[in-house]
C-alpha cells in the first residue's frame, strides 16, 4: 500500500514538472525543438507597448524563416526609465526602440549604441529611405539609428464641430495661405462654447508641443555648440497657449497632467474642434473607430491639414524615433536585416501604412494603401507632403531642455509671469543646463 | 568551537543572523556605499565612460535653483504633514481610547488607509480631485461653495498632496498613540481625580508627559517618512512630467528620480540622495539631543 502511494506521488510530481515546463515555454516559440521549421537565429527587440504596432513589429517573423524577432514589450509610461535600467544591467538585447530621441546622445556616450555605417555598406541599405531625417540620426557624423516612422505634425479637425459653429474648416485657410497661428487662435475661440462643453483646440503635454511656433522659426533652444537660441517666438508660443486656455478654447496643460486625460480620449469625445498632433493619430482614429470610441461623429467626419505657420516657408516638426542596434549584440547582421526591413517601404512600411501610420519611406504602393484611410485626396496629399521637418532638442542638452520648457510653461500657465521674467527664467535655466552638462 | 559568554557556539549565532545580515548587506549596505561613491562621478548609466569628478556634483547644488526650490518644498511638506498627522492621530487616539459601542470599527476604519497601496490611493484621489469632473468639486458646488483647482494650481497642489498623505498615515500613528495611552498607569488618573484635577489638567500633566516617548518615536518616524514622499507626487502630478504646477510639489526625492531616470544624471542624483540622507540624519540627531529636555521615560 505504501509503495503504491509512493509510486502515485512520484507520478503526480513528474506530471506537474512537465506541465510547469510546458507552461513556461516562450509563447512565441511555436515550433517544437529540433523541427525543420525552427528559425536559425533569434534576436531580441525591446519596445514599448502599443497595440497598434504589434502587427508591424511581428510582421517580419511571418515573411521569412531565417530570423525570429523576440519582441519584449515594456509599459509605455515607464519605458525610458525601464530601458535605461535594462541597458545598465547588461540584459541581452539586440535592438531597442528609442522613445525620447534626446536620450540617444547619453546612450551613445555610454557605449550602448552601435554605429551603423559599416552595416549600411555591408548590406547595401538605401539611405534615401531616411533622407528626410538623416542628419538627426547622426552623432559626430556617425549613423546611430534608423527610424521606421516619419514623425511630423498636422492639424486634425472634427468637421461636425466646425459645422455646428458655422466656421470654415482649417484647410480653406491653408489653401488661401492664411493658416497662421493668429488664425488658429481666432478659430479656436469661435469654436468654443466658453463653458468647457465644446473646446476649440487641444495641444498635448509633449515637451516640444509647447513651442511649435518657435520650432518653425528655426529656434534650437540650445544649439549643438552649447549656446542659448531663444527669442520672442518662445514667449509668443507660451502666450498663445495661455490665452487659449484662459478663454477655455484649449484644454489646459495642467488638466492633461493632473487628470491623465490623453489627447486621443479628448478628441474621441467629439467636443474638441482641432487637435495638433502627429502622423500616428490616423492609426489611432482607425483604432478608435474599430473600438467604438468615436462619440457623436464617425470616421468620415475628421479631416487633416497643415500646421498653422507664421513663417515664409512652411515647415513642420517631429522627432522620428530611431531603432538602435545594441553595441553588445552578437547578432548585428541579423538585427540590421530586421531594421532594414522595418524601415523599407516594401517591408514594415506597408504594414505601417495599413495601420494608418506614416512610414519613413513612402512609395506609390504605400500611397495606394493610405488612400482608403483618408476622407479626401486633399487630406492624403497634406499627409504625404514631406515638408521641412524640425527635430527639437536633438543634441546632448536635449533631455533637460525639453523638461525645462515643459516645466516653465507649466509655471507660466498658472502664475502671472511677465514676458521679461519668462525670458530671464528660461535663460537662467538654459545656462544652468549648459554649465552642468558634461 | 569558540563560544560566546552565554555559552552558545559562535557558529550557531552567526547562522541565525546570517540571512538578515546578508539581506542587509546586499540590499542596503552595498547600494548605500555605491551611491556614495557614484556621487563623486559623472555616472550616467554605463561604466564605460565614468569619470571621477570629486565634489563637483555637490558644488552644483548651490548653483541649482531647482535644488533649493525642491528643498524648500520638502521642508514645507514635512512640517505641515507631520504636525497635522500627529495632532490628528493624538486626537483620534484620545477619543478611541474610551469605551463605547463601535470603537473597534472606527479604529479599523481609521487604520485601514495605512495598509492600502499608495498607488491605488493616489489614483483614486486623482479622480476625486479632478477639477472638472471630480466628486469633491461637485459636492462643494452643491453646497454653494466654489470649485477648487486642487492639483492644478500652485497655491493648492501641495496642500492637496499633504491632505492625501495625512489621510493615508494618520491611522498608523493613532495606533501607536493608543498603545502608548494604554501603557499609562490608571492609578495616576485616579490620584488626580482625588486631588480634584479636571480633564484638561490630567491631559497636560499626566497624559502628554507620559506619552512623550511614543510622541518622540512618532515624530522621528513621521519626519523620515515625510522626507521620502514620492509615489503620491509622481502619480498625482503627471509622472515624469510631474512636480506639480510651477514645481509646487517638486520634492527632493522626486528631483532625485528626475535627474536619475529622465535626465540620466545618475552621479548628480546620487549626490542628491547623499544630501537628503545627511539632512535627515542631522534632523534626527538634533531630535535625539533635544529629547532629553521633553521626553519622560519614567515608568510609574
Amino acid at each position: 500500500m505504501m509503495r503504491m502511494k509512493r509510486f502515485f506521488s512520484l507520478c503526480v510530481v513528474f506530471a506537474m514538472m512537465y506541465l510547469v515546463q510546458t507552461a513556461a515555454a516562450n509563447p512565441g516559440d511555436t515550433s517544437t525543438p529540433g523541427s525543420a521549421s525552427q528559425p536559425k537565429k533569434t534576436i531580441i527587440f525591446y519596445t514599448w507597448e502599443d497595440p497598434t504596432m504589434v502587427n508591424v513589429f511581428e510582421g517580419f517573423n511571418k515573411v521569412q524563416n531565417e530570423i525570429f524577432v523576440d519582441i519584449k514589450y515594456l509599459p509605455a509610461g515607464d519605458y525610458d526609465a525601464k530601458l535605461i535600467t535594462l541597458l545598465a544591467a547588461g540584459v541581452p538585447m539586440d535592438l531597442y526602440n528609442q522613445k525620447a530621441t534626446s536620450n540617444m546622445y547619453t546612450q551613445y556616450a555610454n557605449g550602448y549604441i552601435q554605429p551603423l555605417d559599416d552595416l549600411v555598406k555591408k548590406h547595401g541599405y538605401n539611405l534615401k529611405n531616411i533622407a528626410a531625417v538623416d542628419k538627426y540620426m547622426r552623432i559626430d557624423g556617425k549613423l546611430v539609428g534608423i527610424p521606421y516612422r516619419l514623425q511630423t505634425y498636422y492639424t486634425f479637425y472634427n468637421k461636425k464641430v466646425f459645422a455646428a459653429a458655422g466656421v470654415p474648416t482649417p484647410d480653406t485657410f491653408v489653401e488661401k495661405v492664411e493658416w497662421t497661428w493668429e488664425k488658429f487662435q481666432e478659430i479656436a475661440k469661435k469654436l468654443s462654447s466658453g463653458d468647457g462643453k465644446v473646446i476649440g483646440s487641444d495641444i498635448y503635454t509633449f515637451q516640444s508641443n509647447q513651442i511649435i511656433p518657435a520650432l518653425q522659426a528655426g529656434r534650437q533652444i540650445i544649439t549643438d555648440k552649447g549656446q542659448i537660441d531663444i527669442d520672442n517666438t518662445v514667449v509668443y508660443s507660451f502666450k498663445m497657449r495661455k490665452s487659449l486656455e484662459q478663454a477655455k478654447a484649449m484644454i489646459p496643460y495642467m488638466e492633461h497632467l493632473t487628470t491623465k486625460l490623453h489627447y486621443s480620449n479628448a478628441f474621441y469625445k467629439g467636443n474638441v474642434g482641432m487637435l495638433i498632433t502627429g502622423e500616428w493619430f490616423v492609426g489611432m482614429l482607425k483604432q478608435g473607430q474599430k473600438d467604438g470610441l468615436l462619440q457623436g461623429y464617425t470616421y468620415a467626419d475628421w479631416g487633416l491639414t497643415r500646421l498653422p505657420n507664421n513663417e515664409k516657408e512652411y515647415s513642420s516638426f517631429g522627432s522620428s524615433q530611431p531603432v538602435h542596434i545594441h553595441a553588445a549584440s552578437k547578432n548585428k547582421d541579423e538585427a540590421f536585416k530586421y531594421l532594414a526591413w522595418l524601415s523599407s517601404p516594401d517591408g514594415g512600411g506597408k504594414l505601417l501604412a495599413q495601420g494608418g501610420f506614416l512610414p519613413v519611406a513612402v512609395n506609390d504602393s504605400i500611397k495606394a494603401i493610405f488612400a482608403p484611410n483618408f476622407n479626401s485626396t486633399k487630406d492624403l496629399n497634406w499627409y504625404l507632403e514631406s515638408p521641412k521637418i524640425h527635430t527639437p532638442f536633438s543634441n546632448k542638452y536635449g533631455a533637460r531642455t525639453g523638461k525645462l520648457i515643459a516645466d516653465t510653461y507649466g509655471k507660466y500657465s498658472v502664475t502671472a509671469m511677465s514676458d521679461d521674467q519668462l525670458m530671464k527664467e528660461l535663460r537662467a535655466g538654459l545656462q544652468e543646463i549648459i554649465d552642468t552638462t558634461d | 568551537m569558540k563560544k560566546l559568554r552565554t555559552g552558545t557556539p559562535f557558529g550557531v549565532v552567526f547562522a541565525f543572523i546570517l540571512p538578515s545580515f546578508l539581506g542587509f548587506t546586499v540590499f542596503m549596505l552595498i547600494p548605500m556605499i555605491s551611491t556614495l561613491l557614484l556621487s563623486f562621478t559623472n555616472f550616467s548609466g554605463s561604466f564605460s565612460n565614468i569619470k571621477w569628478i570629486g565634489f563637483l556634483n555637490y558644488l552644483r547644488f548651490f548653483k541649482s535653483i531647482r535644488f533649493l526650490s525642491s528643498l524648500w518644498v520638502t521642508v514645507k511638506f514635512v512640517f505641515f504633514s507631520v504636525s497635522i498627522q500627529l495632532l490628528l492621530a493624538f486626537f483620534f487616539a484620545l477619543l478611541l481610547n474610551k469605551q463605547f459601542r463601535g470603537r473597534n470599527f472606527f479604529r479599523s476604519i481609521i487604520f485601514l488607509p495605512s495598509v492600502l497601496s499608495s498607488v491605488a490611493i493616489a489614483i483614486t484621489f486623482m479622480l476625486i480631485f479632478n477639477p472638472e469632473k471630480g466628486p469633491l468639486n461637485a459636492f462643494l458646488l452643491s453646497l454653494g461653495f466654489p470649485a477648487q483647482p486642487w492639483l492644478s494650481s500652485p497655491k493648492t497642489a501641495l496642500t492637496t498632496i499633504i491632505m492625501v498623505n495625512v489621510w493615508q498615515y494618520v491611522g498608523y500613528y493613532m495606533v501607536l498613540f493608543l498603545a502608548g495611552l494604554q501603557n499609562i498607569n490608571r492609578s495616576l488618573y485616579e490620584s488626580a481625580d482625588l486631588d480634584g484635577a479636571g480633564p484638561w489638567k490630567k491631559l497636560i500633566h499626566i497624559t502628554i508627559p507620559l506619552l512623550s516617548p511614543t510622541t518622540f518615536f512618532c515624530l522621528i518616524m513621521g519626519i523620515i517618512r515625510a522626507f521620502k514622499v514620492f509615489d503620491n507626487i509622481f502619480i498625482m502630478t503627471g509622472g515624469q512630467n510631474g512636480g506639480g504646477p510651477a514645481n509646487s510639489t517638486n520634492v527632493l526625492v522626486f528631483d532625485v528620480y528626475l535627474n536619475a531616470f529622465v535626465n540620466l544624471r545618475m552621479g548628480y542624483a546620487s549626490a542628491l540622495s547623499v544630501i537628503l540622507l545627511a539632512i535627515v540624519m542631522i534632523i534626527t540627531i538634533i531630535q535625539f539631543q533635544g529629547q532629553k529636555k521633553w521626553v519622560n521615560y519614567d515608568i510609574v
